[in-house]
C-alpha cells in the first residue's frame, strides 16, 4: 500500500480524470434531458442560446439545471471528502456518512429552516450546517481518540449519528410546519426535487473554499502515508492538517447537506474504487474522487427519476442499494485481512 | 318534599326532548363546524380538539365556548351523548367501540361539492332536531347560488357570444408537494363553478393528485390557487410553492391564497370563496382583453 509501488492497475492520471470528467458531462446531459414532461432539450438549448422567451428554456434553466448542478456539487464534494478523511484517518471506513459531518449539518440546518430563523436571511443555513458539520466531527473524533482504530471511530460515528438522527426527528415534529414531519426522509435520505438556481448560488462559496483547502491538502495526505513522525520530520503536522481537512470538509458538507439532506455511501464507496487506479496517492485520489462523487450523483438522481413511482423516491435510496452490499464487502474484506 | 319536587321539575325538559339528540358529542373537525352552525349552544357536549385550531376550523375562536375531546372513546363515554357524531376516516376502533357503548353515532360523509355541503347542512339539522334551522340556512344559500349562477350567465351575454367561443382562464390548485385537485372536490367543484378552467382536468386528476412544477409552468395557467394549512410556518413543502420559476415572466400566474379554514371543511363559507373566485375570474379575463386589444 506504500505510493512508491507502482500498481499494476494504475492508469494515467490525465486519462482517468479525462474519462471522469466526460462520463460527467454525459450523465449531466442526461441529467438535464430527463424531466416529468417531455422537453425538447436542443430546441430549448438553441431558443435560450437566442435569447428568446420560451417556456422550454425556462424549465431547462429554472428547473432541471439547478437539480443537475446540485447533484455535480453535492456529489463532488462527498466524494473528496471522503477521500480527505480516509487519507487523513488511514482508514478505509471513514466518510462524511460515518464520522458525523453530514448528520450534524442536517441537524443545524433543519433547526434553522424548520423554526424559521432563515427567513433572516438564507445564508444561515449552509453556514450553520457548516458549524453542525465541524461540531459533529469533533465530538466523534473527541469520543474515539486520536488514535482511534476502525471500530472505535465506526461505534463513536454511530451514536453520533443515531443521536443527530433522532433529534432531526424530535425538531420536525416541534416545528410549527404541519408538513415537517414528512420531511424526516428528505434530510435522511437526501433529495434534490425542485430546486432553484437560488439553492446553487447559496451552496456556492462555502463549498468552493472547502475544496480548495481540501485539494490543498493533497501533497501533505500524501506525505502523511510515510507515518506520522516521518510526514512530521517533512513539515507536515498531523494536528494543523487534521484542522485543515476537518474544516475543508465541514464547509463543503455543510454547505451540500444543508441543500440536499444525507445522501450516503458516496463518500464512502467513489475513493475505494478509484484508490487503485490512482496507485494508492491520497492526493491522487481526491480530484479523481470529485468527479467519480459528481457521476456517482447524478446517476443516482436520473436512476431515482426514471423508476416509476407515485410518491418521488429518494435519491439516498439508490446511493444506498449500491453502498450498502459494497461496504459489507470491505468488512469482509478487513475481516480477511486483520483475522479476529 | 320540596327537594323531590326540584327534582321532578329539573328532569322534566330532559325527559320530554328525549328523542332529539340533545347531548351533541363530534370527533371530526367537519362536524365540529356544522354543530356550531346549527345546533342550540346547550346541545353541543363536545368538540374534537381540531375545533380550535385557526388552521383549519372556520369557527375556532366561537369553538372556545364548548369542551373538546381528542377523539377519543374514554372522554366521549362519561359525557353520556346521545349522538356523536364521526367522520368517514374517524378512527375505526374508536368508532366501534362506541356504537358497542351504546351510544347513537352517525358519519357524516365527506363533501366533495357544494351540492354535498347544502346536503350536509340539512343531514346535520335533522340529526339535531333542528331541521328548520337547517332548511332555512339551505333555502337562503341556494338563492345565494342562484343569484351568482344569473350574474355569470348575464357577464356572458354582455360580452357576447365571441365571448363564449373564448377559453375560459385556465387555474391549478398548488399546495404544498405538489397537491392538486379535480372536479371532484370542493374547491374544484367551486373553480368550475366561478368559470375557470382546472388544468387538473386535463392531467386526468378526478379528485386529488400531484402536479409537478415541470408540469405546472409547461400548462402556463392564468392563476394559481393555494390553501396554506399554516401561513408563516417554514418546509421544503411549503417551500416548493414559491419556486421562482412560478413567478418567471411568461408564466407569472395570479396567485389566490384561500385559508385552510375555509376550504378543508364544508359550510355556508363555501359561497364567499366562490365569490372571491368569480370576481378573480374577472380580473383575469379582464387582463386578458387588454392584452388582446393591443395586439
Amino acid at each position: 500500500m506504500t505510493p512508491l509501488q507502482p500498481d499494476e492497475r494504475e492508469v494515467a492520471l490525465p486519462v482517468l480524470l479525462g474519462g471522469l470528467v466526460l462520463l460527467t458531462a454525459l450523465l449531466a446531459l442526461l441529467s438535464l434531458a430527463i424531466g416529468k414532461e417531455p422537453v425538447p432539450v436542443v430546441q430549448a438549448i438553441r431558443e435560450l442560446v437566442a435569447g428568446a422567451d420560451s417556456i422550454y428554456a425556462t424549465i431547462l434553466v429554472q428547473i432541471r439545471l439547478p437539480r443537475t448542478l446540485i447533484a455535480i456539487i453535492a456529489g463532488a464534494t462527498l466524494g473528496l471528502s471522503g477521500a480527505a478523511m480516509q487519507g487523513l484517518l488511514r482508514n478505509p471506513l471513514a466518510s462524511p456518512g460515518l464520522v458525523g459531518s453530514a448528520s450534524g449539518a442536517a441537524l443545524f440546518a433543519v433547526t434553522v429552516l424548520y423554526f424559521g430563523f432563515s427567513a433572516w436571511t438564507p445564508w444561515l443555513v449552509p453556514v450553520v450546517g457548516m458549524a453542525g458539520s465541524l461540531l459533529a466531527m469533533f465530538v466523534v473524533h473527541a469520543i474515539a481518540g486520536a488514535n482511534a482504530g476502525v471500530t472505535t471511530l465506526i461505534l463513536a460515528g454511530v451514536a453520533v449519528n443515531a443521536f443527530a438522527t433522532a433529534l432531526i426527528s424530535l425538531l420536525l415534529n416541534l416545528s410549527p410546519s404541519p408538513y415537517a414531519v414528512q420531511e424526516l426522509v428528505l434530510w435522511t435520505l437526501g433529495d434534490l426535487t425542485d430546486r432553484s438556481l437560488n439553492d446553487v448560488r447559496l451552496m456556492l462559496p462555502a463549498t468552493l473554499i472547502g475544496w480548495l483547502l481540501l485539494l490543498g491538502s493533497a501533497p501533505k495526505l500524501d506525505v502523511l502515508t510515510l507515518g506520522e513522525r516521518t510526514a512530521l520530520t517533512m513539515g507536515v503536522d498531523f494536528l494543523r492538517l487534521r484542522w485543515h481537512v476537518f474544516i475543508g470538509v465541514s464547509l463543503a458538507v455543510g454547505a451540500a447537506v444543508s441543500t440536499t439532506g444525507m445522501i450516503g455511501f458516496i463518500g464512502l464507496v467513489v475513493p475505494h474504487l478509484l484508490r487503485q487506479l490512482v496507485g494508492h496517492q491520497p492526493g491522487r485520489l481526491l480530484i479523481v474522487s470529485m468527479f467519480g462523487g459528481a457521476a456517482m450523483l447524478l446517476a443516482a438522481d436520473i436512476g431515482v427519476r426514471l423508476i416509476p413511482s407515485v410518491m418521488p423516491l429518494r435519491v439516498g435510496v439508490l446511493t444506498a442499494m449500491v453502498g450498502a452490499p459494497f461496504f459489507l464487502h470491505l468488512i469482509l474484506r478487513s475481516r480477511n485481512a486483520y483475522p479476529g | 318534599m320540596l327537594r323531590t319536587l326540584l327534582i321532578l321539575l329539573l328532569a322534566v325538559p330532559v325527559a320530554t326532548s328525549g328523542t332529539a339528540a340533545t347531548r351533541v358529542a363530534s370527533i371530526n373537525l367537519c362536524a365540529d363546524q356544522l354543530l356550531i352552525l346549527l345546533a342550540d349552544p346547550g346541545q353541543i357536549a363536545s368538540l374534537s380538539n381540531l375545533s380550535r385550531d385557526p388552521t383549519g376550523s372556520y369557527y375556532h375562536i366561537k369553538a372556545r365556548d364548548y369542551p373538546i375531546n381528542n377523539g377519543l372513546a374514554e372522554q366521549i363515554l362519561p359525557l353520556q351523548p346521545n349522538l356523536v357524531i364521526v367522520g368517514e376516516y374517524s378512527a375505526p376502533y374508536t368508532v366501534r367501540l362506541l356504537e358497542q357503548s351504546g351510544l347513537t353515532v352517525e358519519t357524516l360523509p365527506i363533501a366533495r361539492s357544494v351540492d354535498d355541503m347544502l346536503a350536509n347542512v340539512q343531514r346535520v339539522g335533522d340529526w339535531l332536531g333542528q331541521s328548520g334551522r337547517a332548511a332555512q340556512i339551505v333555502a337562503g344559500l341556494r338563492e345565494r347560488l342562484q343569484q351568482i349562477q344569473r350574474l355569470q350567465e348575464q357577464e356572458a351575454g354582455v360580452s357576447g357570444p365571441s365571448s363564449a367561443v373564448r377559453r375560459k382562464p385556465t387555474i391549478a390548485v398548488f399546495d404544498p408537494n405538489g397537491y392538486t385537485v379535480g372536479r371532484n372536490t370542493v374547491r374544484g367543484d367551486l373553480l368550475h363553478r366561478a368559470g375557470w378552467h382546472n388544468i387538473a382536468a386535463d392531467r386526468g386528476i378526478d379528485d386529488y393528485g400531484r402536479i409537478a412544477l415541470e408540469t405546472l409552468v409547461l400548462a402556463a395557467p392564468d392563476a394559481l390557487i393555494t390553501s396554506p394549512l399554516k401561513p408563516g410556518s417554514w418546509s421544503r413543502a411549503q417551500m416548493q410553492v414559491r419556486h421562482p420559476v412560478l413567478s418567471t415572466s411568461g408564466i407569472n400566474p395570479l396567485a389566490i391564497s384561500i385559508p385552510g379554514r375555509h376550504t378543508l371543511c364544508e359550510g355556508p363559507w363555501l359561497l364567499d370563496v366562490l365569490e372571491t373566485l368569480v370576481a378573480q375570474r374577472r380580473q383575469v379575463a379582464q387582463r386578458h382583453i387588454r392584452v388582446g386589444s393591443r395586439q
